[in-house]
């Protein structure tokens, strides 16, 4: 044991630079594990947390208050599971609110603040005002994402009206308050609450609320409750805007998305990072067994065990590994608060990661016991050694081969030629150098194309979350005005197309879904559709695909679908996928609604504008001509930016912090692999220095070595990742319903990316080549 | 005096380990003119290989000049030295250091490529420098490993010879050669210096000596003397004489 | 190498062939009719309805590649996609084919869509296709398993050419041919332990060679190393043959006394080598580098006087310790007697000269010789504090590093140093 400990301590110490290289690489795997492993453990977790702190209702039924029976609250109050339930009034409709300026669509909750209320109480975030008149307290997203600040004004359009207030505080928001949900829940003091109520009498509405013995029987209760009440024919207008409802579980998944899909990319890059760090041990070990050959065949004749030299070869590299994953754990302790405030901007939930002893244990455990079992393992191959081969230094590097690239027959720089003779003959040595540029090419590759379309290029990705993006959407007050305004807008030169497209609340196979209606779906211009065709005739349907799959239905087969009590058979021409309802949409035309619901009219138009028409100067004009007949006007693109902006820096974060890696992990792999190489060849670059050759031709002899590899491997790397980035976001994003995505890799950015770590690795080669210049001629004589 | 190549001012060499000083080369004047077959001799720590490899331009001394063609190279750069080596200098070594990755060809030419860039010509002129020595093709293509160490010494040789030096250094070339292929590679070297070409060769063996016309005797980092044979042909017994009465005299 | 790589081969080879059996399997004969395809052409038809045989010349829904023939609800043809296709509900019975009927608003029927059944036709394209992967799959297995017999041939079969000829090599006594051995072959450590034997015969060989040398050239040796005392003993034995007998005895005493004294000559001289006349001014010669007297002079300098000319590089024999005494004493003299520049001047002949010259007023021309004598100080001393004793001690260092001192003086004071060579 001593003795072990002492010759690994020797070993490190002689070998310091690729020492700290190895430890650097530990480090960084385990900064990366533990990271990825709070942020997808910890971070549901502590939602969850923080949810039963707040006793945040499982499910939430918002309804208008004319529908809202005692029935409805009795069938809750005695549903299996239920432990609690309550009732409030509210206010509740279409409106928009102001993020950063712009404006943005939503559903606007007011609650009295002095109403009694036990689930999710208004719970103040930092300093607060008292309420009065004319304050208002909103949900800490307003704060953390919307730039809003306290003390500062407030406008909310409610219904057609614009109010304006004083923030008075933030409220810690769980149902109504992510930016994914689109409900946001406003408190206000008792007086203005009645003088609202008393303003909008059309939007009073009941909130009920309900706590489970199992949270996630939340989505059942949801469910049960759809069929109970609200397709049934009583309920005359079921596509009431004011009338939804949450599940916990939805709530939760919308609101842990951005994380999640982080703590993915984080947690695949350690997994690749780790993958380099075992395959550069193992050719760490590898070499250093080679190059103390010697000293081996010495330990062995002075009488020590291979089990001993192996123990020591375990000890050395596990040690380092411990030493690295421990600051790794220590330096993720530091990144933590600083992804939970990026994460804030999207979540709105305050999330101060504590030290994680189990995580950490398990990062520690996890990656000191790899790499101590791979060393055990390569380590192994010196029991089979000899001691009088290893004193020769004989049998392992002995060989015999042919002469691939005879010099006088290529041709080609001279330069080339040499290191390509070299780079044949160590053909295990670039395959492990191709396969670490591949894999960590791939990764920064992928991280580029994830921060391209959600930073930069959003269409695609938007498109994906809310499936069609009109310029604008107006919302009518009467439904009956849908059919002339439509003309009318048709025949505006400024319009390019304007359309009904509005979405109901439907029961397909017993599966509440929200479905999209149109007319036509050749109008659409949104990419929902990713296999088969949109319906076209009344018969026809089309949903989404992984709920197909889940209710094992294909394409060409019938499914049944229930409104207003009515319920008939459609045929499924198509799936389509929308991030934002979680895979529980479908689409159908408007002809196939009439046979459920022959009175269906549009409350909800979509408006495709003329190049060059300003959105905004469209919505003043339309309401001058119109007059006063919409509750909401949005332009969809401002309220696109509103909420994705933030998207950008994040993952611009993300993907920098992986190219930063990707340059370390460039420059510390080249740095093991030339230096054991110079150390190897140090004879044969002696006698060409002594026959003629400057630094320089060595350094790019050496240089150039490895260029063929990283052109490779960058090549395979850069390919994967530029078209493997589709796939793998469909992987992410399967949970939500998405099985397909066509976002653009951005195949400029791909190449210089490609063409500058190229550049990067040669311009690393030499400068880690420099070292050439130390070896003189005259060490052969020397010697 | 025109046909001097090489001369050397006061070169002094010195190896400093830790603090302790050696002085290997002390104050050396030397002159070696064109077509010289000089010998280095002396017992074994004299400094005839650090002499060697100081004229050669692959070391630079300590102290004191050395001129090659009119120029003081002990001033030049490590990359300009190996510009110079390149074209001016062959070495044969003892260990005859091939570059034992590449067949003899490919190390005939790796040396040839630096200077001239006409593949083809290179290519023939090694060709038929290896026919001249006795080196087949299907011998040069092969890898030194897989040769005998005569043939890979004869292969060096072509390496030292494929630029056209103005001077061979020749670092104990026989040394680690049985005696037939050392007299075979001693024949080639005579045969070179013949053609004109001035050869600086160290050696300790007295049949590699008795091939030099001037032999330098190293006592101590410095010339303890100095033997001309010039006079004699090799076949001359008179000239194995003179050489033997000059060791003794100088305490071989 | 092991066998693992042949199995490996073995189980590439057989994996390929599952593979190819299981995409062979895998491959679904499908003769379902799209039913999405079915709707759209029907409902098309239905919104159509009536006045399909006007529709000139297409029917909907042909992008499909589906036949159909539409009838009325009494039986007759109204348009096909193509002739030759089931045209009545009996042939289309007959011919298992797909009848559809359309219905209008009022749930009454209007017509029937017969979509030919084409499964025959099918069949025959998923029976060519599963050929065309059948001859795929086994032309496949069998450029593996060509590849792995070149491969073998590689591996197995030339070593062991190779090792024959080897052996017969051997078996002739030539043992300076290697036998080639191929990285991780099959018989890569096996034929390495045959180039070993072959290795260690030759070896063996060279040495018996070279014992029976040494043994004759230890023979060689000594013969001449006792020629010495011979020589000794022959001249003795002259000696006495000369000698009368008589005298004997004196004669062999006095050579007794000879030697005697030849050893104690021998003694003497070790003794005196080893003694030094002043054993607290030891000087220890050595070799220094010219560059390095320009750092002792500059040491030496601390006022800054000096202007140092280029120094010839060369090594000279010195003990550093002791010259820089004497550069300390030579700065010494000049600061106190001189105080003005001193220009330090080296060059080279067969010995390393320095000159410091300042330019004072020097001594009178009948001191210089006693300059360097002890306890001597010339007129100019003055008050100048001194013993007289820095000259005399600067040039007994110089004589003892084999050197000298000269005291010159003309335009100023001029110490002149000679060292030696090394």
């Amino acid at each position: 044991m001593k003795n072990t400990l002492m010759l690994a301590l020797a070993n490190i110490r002689k070998n310091k630079g690729s020492a700290i290289s190895l430890l650097v690489f530990a480090l960084i795997a385990a900064t990366l594990l533990n990271l990825g492993l709070v942020m997808s453990l910890d971070y549901g977790k502590h939602f969850d947390t923080r949810a039963e702190q707040l006793r945040t209702p499982h499910v939430v039924i918002v309804q208008s208050e004319v529908l809202t029976t005692d029935e409805q609250k009795n069938y809750l109050e005695n549903y299996p599971g239920v432990i609690e339930v309550e009732k409030q009034n509210i206010l509740s409709g279409f409106g928009d609110h102001y993020l950063n300026g712009s404006n943005a669509e939503c559903i606007v909750i007011f609650a009295n603040a002095a109403g009694e209320q036990h689930m999710n109480p208004p719970q103040l975030i930092g300093e607060s005002y008292p309420l009065d008149n004319e304050s208002i307290y909103v949900p800490y997203l307003m704060k953390a994402g919307g730039g809003h600040d306290l003390g500062g004004r407030y406008q909310i359009n409610f219904a057609g009206e614009e109010l304006y207030f004083t923030i008075a505080g933030f409220t810690e928001e769980l149902p109504f308050g992510a930016l994914m949900n689109n409900v946001y829940r406003f408190y206000v003091s008792e007086e203005r609450y009645a003088a609202l109520a008393a303003d909008f009498p059309d939007q009073h509405a009941c909130l009920q609320s309900a706590r489970l013995f199992e949270k996630s029987l939340g989505l059942q209760l949801e469910l049960d409750y759809a069929k109970e009440f609200s397709f049934t024919e009583d309920n005359e207008e079921p596509s009431q805007v004011h009338s939804f409802s949450f599940a916990y579980n939805v709530i939760k998944s919308t609101r842990t998305m951005i994380p999640s899909i982080m703590s993915i990319i984080v947690i695949a890059f350690a997994v690749i990072l780790f993958c380099i760090s075992l395959i550069v041990i193992r050719f760490r070990i590898l070499n250093s067994i080679e190059e103390g050959l010697t000293n081996i065949g010495a330990l062995k004749a002075l009488g020590y065990r291979s089990r001993q030299i192996i123990i020591s070869i375990v000890w050395q590299f596990g040690g380092i590994t411990i030493i690295g994953v421990l600051a790794g754990i220590i330096l993720s302790r530091f990144f933590l608060p600083l992804i939970g405030r990026i994460l804030e901007a999207q979540s709105a939930l305050i999330w101060e990661p504590g030290f994680n002893w189990g995580l950490a244990a398990l990062s520690l455990l996890f990656l000191t016991f790899s790499v101590a079992l791979i060393s055990f393992i390569v380590a192994g191959r010196i029991r089979k050694l000899h001691p009088l081969i290893a004193l020769r230094k004989g049998g392992l590097t002995h060989n015999f081969r042919k002469n691939r690239i005879p010099l006088d027959q290529s041709y080609g720089p001279l330069s080339f030629l040499l290191s390509l003779k070299q780079l044949l003959n160590n053909k295990k040595q670039a395959l492990t150098i191709g396969v670490i540029i591949a894999l960590i090419s791939f990764a920064s590759i992928a991280a580029i194309s994830v921060y391209y379309n959600i930073g930069i290029e959003q269409d695609e990705f938007i498109s994906i979350i809310v499936g069609e993006k009109p310029d604008v959407n107006l919302i009518l007050k009467n439904s009956g005005d849908a059919d002339s305004l439509l003309k009318r807008l048709n025949a505006r030169p400024e319009v390019r197309k304007a359309f009904g497209f509005e979405n109901i609340s439907l029961l397909a196979d017993e599966y509440n879904l929200n479905a999209w209606i149109a007319k036509d779906f050749a109008d659409l211009e949104g990419k929902m559709l990713h296999a088969g065709r949109y319906p076209k005739y009344e018969n026809e349907v089309a949903l989404n695909g992984l709920l197909a799959k889940t209710i094992g239905k294909e394409i060409g087969d019938r499914i049944v679908v229930k409104q207003s009590g009515a319920e008939r058979e459609f045929l499924i021409t198509g799936f389509i996928q929308k991030w934002e309802e979680s895979g529980k949409t479908m689409v159908m035309t408007y002809d196939g609604l009439l046979t459920l619901q022959s009175d269906y009219q549009y409350r909800c138009l979509s408006v495709y504008l003329a190049k060059g028409t300003l959105a905004a100067a469209f919505i003043e004009d339309i309401k001058k001509a119109a007059g006063d007949i919409f509750i909401s006007t949005i332009d969809i693109n401002e309220q696109v930016d509103s909420q994705f902006g933030s998207y950008g820096a994040t993952f611009a974060a993300v993907a920098f912090g992986m190219l930063t890696v990707t340059v370390l992990v460039v420059i510390l792999i080249l740095y093991l692999v030339i230096k054991a190489m110079i150390l190897r060849r140090k004879q044969e670059l002696g006698i060409q220095k002594a026959i003629g050759y400057t630094t320089l031709q060595l350094m790019i002899q050496t240089a150039l070595n490895f260029t063929p590899v990283v052109i490779l491997g960058v090549a395979i790397g850069g390919l994967c990742g530029h078209f493997g980035f589709n796939p793998l976001f469909t992987a992410i994003a399967r949970s939500s319903g998405i099985l397909e995505t066509h976002m653009p890799s951005p195949t400029v950015w791909t190449i210089i990316t490609c063409l500058a770590l190229i550049a990067l690795a040669y311009l690393v080669s030499m400068l880690i080549a420099w070292r050439i210049r130390k070896i003189s001629p005259y060490t052969l004589v020397s010697e | 005096m025109s046909n001097t190549i090489l001369t050397t001012q006061k070169l002094c060499k010195t190896f400093s380990n830790q603090g302790l000083q050696q002085h290997v080369l002390k104050n050396l004047d030397l002159e070696i003119k064109g077509g010289d077959f000089t010998v280095i001799m002396g017992p074994s720590g004299a400094g005839k290989s650090t002499l060697l490899y100081a004229l050669s331009g692959m070391d630079k001394p300590t102290l004191g000049k050395i001129i090659f063609g009119g120029r003081d190279i002990s001033q030049f750069s490590n990359d300009h030295l190996a510009l110079f080596r390149r074209k001016n200098c062959g070495f044969v070594f003892q260990q005859i250091y091939l570059m034992d990755n590449m067949s003899l060809m490919d190390n005939v030419l790796a040396a040839g490529l630096l200077v001239s860039k006409k593949k083809k010509t290179l290519a023939h002129e090694a060709a038929a420098l290896f026919e001249q020595v006795g080196i087949s093709e299907g011998l040069w293509r092969k890898f030194p490993t897989q040769v005998s160490g005569g043939e890979a010494q004869r292969a060096a040789i072509i390496r030292a010879l494929i630029n056209q030096p103005r001077i061979i250094f020749a670092d104990e070339p026989t040394g680690s050669l049985n005696s037939a292929a050392g007299t075979a590679v001693l024949d080639i070297l005579s045969e070179v210096n013949r053609e004109g070409r001035s050869i600086v060769m160290v050696t300790h063996d007295l049949k590699s000596a008795l091939r030099g016309n001037r032999i330098i005797y190293l006592k101590d980092g410095a010339v303890c003397g100095e033997c001309n044979l010039a006079e004699y042909v090799i076949e001359d017994p008179k000239r194995s004489e003179q050489l033997l009465a000059f060791l003794k005299e100088m305490g071989w | 190498m092991k066998i693992k790589g042949y199995i490996i081969i073995i189980v590439l080879i057989v994996m390929t062939g599952c593979a190819g059996l299981f995409i062979l399997a895998n491959k679904q004969f499908d003769i379902s009719l799209d039913t999405v395809a079915v709707n759209d052409i029907v409902s098309a038809l239905k919104a159509g309805w009536p006045g399909v045989e006007e529709v000139e010349p297409d029917l909907p829904g042909l992008a499909y590649g589906i036949d159909y023939a539409v009838i009325n609800k009494d039986g007759h043809l109204l348009k096909a996609t193509k002739r030759g296709i089931s045209e009545d509900e009996n042939a289309a019975v007959a011919h298992r084919d797909t009848i559809v009927s359309i219905y209008g608003k009022d749930d009454a029927e209007l017509g029937k869509v017969i979509f030919y059944n084409d499964t025959e036709e099918k069949l025959w394209q998923y029976q060519s296709e599963l050929l065309n992967r059948c001859a795929g799959i086994l032309l496949l297995c069998g450029l593996l398993g060509l590849f792995w017999v070149i491969w073998v041939n590689r591996r197995i079969l030339k070593p062991f050419g190779r090792l024959k000829y080897f052996a017969s090599n051997v078996a002739g006594g030539n043992l300076d041919i290697p036998l080639p051995m191929e990285k991780g072959g099959a018989f890569g450590a096996f034929s390495e332990s045959f180039d070993l034997m072959r290795v260690a015969l030759a070896e063996a060989r060279e040495k018996e060679q070279k014992a029976n040398k040494s043994k004759k050239e230890l023979v060689a040796s000594l013969s001449h190393d006792i020629k010495t005392p011979v020589a000794s003993i022959k001249a003795l034995s002259e000696l006495m043959a000369v000698s009368t007998p008589d005298q004997k005895t004196k004669k062999q005493l006095e050579t007794i006394t000879e030697k005697a004294d030849q050893i104690d000559l021998l003694i003497s001289n070790m003794f005196h080598a080893t003694l030094e006349e002043l054993q607290e001014l030891k000087v220890a010669p050595q070799e220094v580098s010219s560059r390095e007297l320009i750092e002792l002079i500059k040491t030496s300098d601390y006022l800054n006087l000096a202007a140092l000319d280029k120094f010839p590089d060369c090594l000279v024999i010195a003990d550093p310790m002791r010259l820089s005494q004497v550069f300390d004493n030579i700065f010494s003299n000049s600061y106190k007697y001189a105080n003005t520049k001193i220009k330090v001047s080296a060059h080279l002949t067969d010995t390393f000269c320095l000159e410091f010259t300042d330019f004072g007023k020097g001594v009178p021309p009948e001191e210089l010789p006693l300059l360097k004598q002890k306890y001597f100080r010339g007129k100019n001393a003055g008050n100048k504090s001194g013993a007289g004793i820095g000259l005399f001690i600067s040039s007994y260092f110089m004589q003892q590093m084999k050197g000298s001192l000269k005291c010159i003086s003309k335009d100023g004071f001029t110490v002149s140093l000679v060292l030696m060579l090394a």
